[in-house]
């Protein structure tokens, strides 16, 4: 046995950097090894190691437990808190579904119901009622007709300025 | 989960379980009486035992858990735990090397041992048997007691240090 090696991993369990594994190994070094080769350095370690291994192997529960606790859970009624909980639960999803359903449902419908009402006003114009739409259509018709009009009145004076103008330049040449 | 799923999964903890009951019970019947409860609670609760990672540690936990209910009822006291060292615990000593002056100064410096770990408090107790005894990682003792890691670290590092102090005296005094 390398004793050095095993001091050096002593020290680091005493630093608390071993692992597991490293303490498992000292575990198994100090409970298998005559204890009268020990160093005198690791005699109080090892006490300490014979100790944790003698606690480990402790397994008093036997068979006769087992047969007990297994004769009682067979006996245990279905939980019903387990139960209750597992139908709440359920019922919380359906009734999530059936939610998302109906908002849906509305959401189109709702959306579908506007896009229709959209395309009515688009084939009437501003007007619901067609005859009236004619009516206010043909007023804005005359009213721009009428203006025409009274623009043409104006061409026509400013015609007679221009050949004013001409008669005026040729008298001079 | 079935009653041979349980019996096959669950059940081979129970020594652990029992071994931590012990550390903080104090006395057989209680520990058992403990181990049992948890046994029921986890088959009680066998439809979420798949959302658990560790089983081990969630019973481990729960024992911890039905110690703490126990004492806060008063139900159970906060026995010492200064138990007696089980004879078994000889089984890893090459027996046949030994004389009887050895074996009884064996069993003596054990009981010195159980006396130290009384000594630590209790939280550093149960560190000390969940890595020491049974081998957990920080992570999981930190699962089974609800505690930090660090926290886990640093009283597992008193705790050592606490008991090699005293087991050098001890020794520097005569052990008896």
């Amino acid at each position: 046995m390398e004793w050095n090696k095993v001091e050096d991993l002593v020290s680091k369990y005493w630093e608390g950097e071993t692992s597991v594994e490293e303490e498992n190994e000292l575990k198994r070094i100090f409970t298998q090894c005559d204890p009268n080769s020990l160093p005198q350095s690791l005699q109080e370690v090892a006490v300490l190691f014979r100790y944790y291994a003698a606690e480990s192997e402790k397994n008093p529960l036997g068979e006769a437990f087992d047969d007990k606790l297994l004769q009682q859970l067979k006996a245990r009624p279905v939980n019903s808190h387990t139960g209750r909980k597992v139908f709440y639960l359920n019922l919380l999803k359906l009734t999530a579904c059936l939610a998302l359903v109906v908002l849906a449902t509305l959401f189109f419908s709702y959306e579908h119901r506007k896009a229709e009402a959209q395309r009515q006003l688009a084939e009437l114009g501003t007007y619901d009622n067609p005859q009236r739409a004619y009516e206010e259509t043909k007023k804005a018709l005359l009213l721009v007709s009428a203006q025409l009009n009274k623009g043409k009145a104006y061409a026509g004076e400013i015609k007679k300025i221009s050949e004013a103008e001409e008669i005026v330049r040729q008298s001079q040449r | 989960m079935s009653l041979e799923d349980f019996k096959n999964r669950v059940l081979p903890v129970k020594n652990k379980l029992f071994r931590f009951a012990m550390r903080l019970a104090g006395n057989v019947e209680d520990a058992e009486d403990m181990v049992q409860e948890v046994f029921i609670k986890v088959w009680d609760q066998r439809q979420d035992i798949s959302t658990y990672h560790n089983t081990e540690a969630w019973c481990m936990r729960l024992v911890k858990n039905l110690f703490l209910d126990e004492v806060k009822s008063k139900r159970r006291q906060t026995s010492i735990r200064l138990t007696e060292v089980d004879g078994n615990s000889s089984r890893h000593e090459p027996m046949d090397t030994q004389t009887p002056y050895q074996v009884t100064e064996r069993n003596d410096t054990m009981q010195k041992v159980q006396e130290l770990m009384g000594y630590l408090s209790d939280k550093q107790q149960q560190i000390i048997h969940l890595r020491d005894v049974e081998g957990y990682s920080y992570q999981e003792i930190a699962e089974v007691l609800d505690i930090d890691v660090n926290q886990v670290k640093v009283n597992l590092f008193r705790a050592r240090t606490a008991l090699r102090k005293g087991l050098l005296n001890a020794e520097n005094y005569g052990m008896e």
